[in-house]
């Protein structure tokens, strides 16, 4: 094994065995799932204590219209009573509805009065008991016969098949929603991995630094060899991260589908995802069963080509990262301390929020020029990418994006090279951009 | 004695000074070699262009004869002034991972590594941590780092600093140990007291040049002021117009000593006879200069 072997198999075990490795690689897709279906859960959570609301109906037209349910215990007062002021607050009464008209033609009539802040849940409870039943009183005062059953068959809601036509005229059932998340996903992923790993590379050139075992390594080996033998090792990492996860979020989509599948339906599964409902995934048809559903699902995902995806997001992993992770060398090489980077840190951090940007904008417009720019400069283009590959991305641009990546990314790692090899063994010295140039010329 | 190390006319450029100017340098086989100068005079890029961490922008280096190539740092042990260690790392992994990077087998370094360990009676560190060691502890185990490869150029740059007199002992004595084990020793360090005792051959450089070359008892000799130290045992001694002067006096418990700086031309002999002839001598002998008056002569020059 050569000396940048050695190097690459120390600077892997040592992160790999590390228990804060083990634990973020184990932990990370609960946080993630639990980020998705906390709120859903949370918002499950029904207050435990049932709260009594005092209805006050003036008009005396809605005696029991509102009914009690799990959360709410509606309390018609026995005597519609001339004002609320008998009924003052603290006789155990949460909140105090008042109806003090006729609502269809007075819709603003009605109040709720409480000593605290009115939660939107009894407001919407309000509205959802009252409402249909408010409509129905209305269609029925129209006076023509059968109204309510015209009215409940002219509803439409359309489903709109969306298909992709492939090269030899073949159909393929594809959905833009699907498309559009898994672009999502994988450019979020693909940005926060170019840039945690990237950061434990400048952690790691800098630790190196201040521990001062640089000079006795680069006796050993070139500061070339140290260099890229940390980048490579580090970009395994990332793959065993990424490798640990896929089979994760497998196993545990697996798992989860089954032990769903027994106690709810994949439509409440996909009811309770927030995020799937954010990208307007669940706009299905009401009153369609669940096999149909979940043949649905199916075939939305038979449209993506996921090996693509994955097999692409490796590429643009590594030539993303060995980019962006050269110049985190090189920075790192530059400064004695971690606060110190920050004025070396900033053009490229902001590159690499603009590419995220441009990344999430392209969602929406995946083939537009923005997207499609994006995706061919190598400063962006590992995280517009993926936005696009869910839509099928012309092999020349694909081709030329990945070789433009690779190009520049070994420029990248060459200059780098010559900044780190100088910058490692300056100590206590604030050094300049200008200084920085004056070094590609030093010989060694 | 053949040089095991040849430098010619090194120059080094950098941006804004040059570092090395023309430096001619011979370190000859088997011998505790003295690199000398002040802080900046450019000794530690000397050092790193025979390390192969940096070039020379001029000049050739010769090891053993033939033009020094990456190969052969495998053959050089280097210990920087500012050294450290991986600290998360445990000291047992630490030195095999380094004695491997300098192209040892594993299983050699691991039977290298429990010689040392064995030898400073430290085997019990192994598996420690090195962060759970104490400073002076980790100076020895940078040092075995340093030699555990079995380095025919050994490069110790101040390697006393961090240790206690006895451990500053028990490091000459390696290092003497490992000159007789047929090592070269590059030593730079500012400890003069050390270079006198260890040294046998100096190089002293100054404003990036060599300004003093050779061995140590030449060295002093060439910077010799005829200054002897002179014992008598009746009075002090009065001067001789055309043979010395005194330079100073003073009374001992027995005796009276005098420091006596000899005229051009005059030879000891002379002296003493001078002397002898009026006084009983005690005690006579000549005053070479210390290192450190020679390194401050030539560097206040």
């Amino acid at each position: 094994m050569g000396k940048i072997g050695l190097i690459i198999e120390r600077e892997y075990l040592s992160r790999v065995n590390k228990k804060s490795f083990i634990i973020m690689t184990l932990v990370t897709p609960l946080i993630m799932i639990a980020m998705m279906g906390l709120p859903a859960i949370l918002a499950g959570i029904k207050d435990s204590e049932k709260k009594s609301i005092a209805v006050v109906d003036n008009s005396k037209l809605y005696d029991n219209v509102l009914k009690s349910n799990n959360e709410f215990d509606f309390i018609y007062a026995p005597d519609a009573m001339a004002s609320t002021v008998n009924m003052s607050p603290g006789d155990g009464y949460y909140a105090i509805i008042v109806i003090d008209n006729n609502l269809i033609e007075k819709p603003d009539a009605i109040s709720i009065f409480s000593e605290k802040t009115i939660p939107s849940s009894l407001k919407n409870e309000v509205c959802i008991q009252m409402n249909p039943w408010l409509s129905e009183r209305k269609i029925e005062n129209y006076e023509i016969p059968e109204l309510k059953d015209i009215i409940k068959e002219s509803s439409v809601n359309i489903n709109i098949n969306t298909i992709k036509w492939d090269k030899d005229g073949s159909e393929t059932s594809s959905s833009a929603e699907a498309a559009s998340l898994i672009g999502l996903l994988s450019t979020t992923l693909i940005y926060m991995f170019i840039f945690a790993y990237g950061t434990m590379i400048i952690n790691s050139v800098i630790q190196e630094k201040t521990n001062r075992i640089v000079e006795i390594m680069v006796s050993s080996v070139k500061p070339f060899e140290l260099m890229m033998g940390k980048i490579i090792a580090v970009a395994f990492v990332g793959l065993t991260q990424f490798m640990i996860w896929i089979l994760l979020i497998f196993g545990a989509m697996a798992t989860f589908s089954i032990v769903s599948g027994m106690i709810a339906g994949p439509k409440e599964l996909l009811e309770m995802n927030p995020m799937m409902a954010a990208q307007g995934m669940e706009t299905l048809p009401a009153g369609i069963d669940d096999s149909a559903i979940m043949s649905k699902v199916t075939q939305m995902l038979a449209g993506i080509n996921f090996a693509q995806i994955v097999i692409m997001f490796i590429v643009y992993f590594i030539g993303g990262y060995l980019f962006y992770a050269s110049i985190f060398a090189a920075i790192g090489s530059l400064v004695d301390q971690e606060a110190d980077s920050q004025q070396f840190m900033i053009p490229v951090m902001l590159i690499n929020i603009f590419s995220l940007y441009a990344g999430i904008y392209s969602v929406s417009n995946p083939d537009g020029p923005l997207a499609v720019w994006c995706s061919m400069i190598p400063l962006t283009s590992p995280v517009v990418m993926m936005v696009r590959l869910p839509y099928d991305v012309p092999f020349w641009q694909l081709a030329t994006s990945v070789v433009l990546l690779y190009a520049t990314a070994m420029i990248t790692i060459k200059f780098a090279a010559k900044i780190y090899r100088t910058g490692i063994l300056m100590y206590g010295k604030k050094i300049t951009y200008k200084e920085v140039i004056k070094w590609f010329r030093y010989k060694y | 004695m053949t040089n095991i190390l040849e430098a010619r006319g090194v120059v080094k450029q950098y941006a804004n000074h040059r570092a090395l100017d023309g430096v001619d340098i011979d370190i000859p086989e088997n011998c505790i070699y003295g690199l000398l100068g002040p802080n900046g005079a450019g000794k530690t890029t000397f050092i790193r262009i025979i390390n192969r961490i940096t070039a020379a922008d001029e000049g050739t280096i010769t090891l053993e004869g033939k033009q020094l190539c990456d190969n052969d740092i495998s053959r050089i042990g280097y210990l920087p002034e500012e050294r450290g260690l991986y600290k998360k790392m445990k000291v047992s992994e630490q030195m095999i991972y380094l004695a491997r990077l300098k192209g040892m087998t594993k299983k050699d370094a691991v039977s290298n590594m429990n010689m040392w360990l064995d030898k400073f009676d430290i085997a019990e560190w192994k598996s420690k941590k090195v962060e759970e060691l104490s400073k002076g502890m980790q100076q020895k185990i940078q040092f075995i780092s340093t030699v555990i490869h079995k380095p025919k150029i050994v490069i110790l740059d101040e390697p006393f600093s961090g240790f206690d007199p006895v451990n500053t002992e028990i490091m000459k004595k390696e290092i003497v140990e490992l000159k007789n084990e047929g090592a070269t020793i590059i030593l730079s360090t500012h400890n003069m007291n050390s270079v006198e005792e260890m040294c046998d051959e100096i190089s002293l450089i100054n404003h990036s040049k060599v300004m003093l070359q050779g061995n140590v008892n030449h060295v002093r000799q060439q910077f010799k002021k005829h200054l002897y130290r002179v014992v008598v045992a009746e009075d002090m001694i009065s001067s001789v117009n055309d043979i010395y002067d005194i330079v100073e006096s003073k009374p001992l418990t027995t005796g009276y000593q005098s420091i006596i700086k000899s005229k051009p031309g005059i030879g000891n002999n002379n002296i003493i006879r001078n002397i002898s002839d009026n006084y009983t001598i005690e005690c006579f002998e000549e005053l070479l200069p210390s290192m450190q008056e020679v390194f401050i002569e030539v560097v206040k020059k």
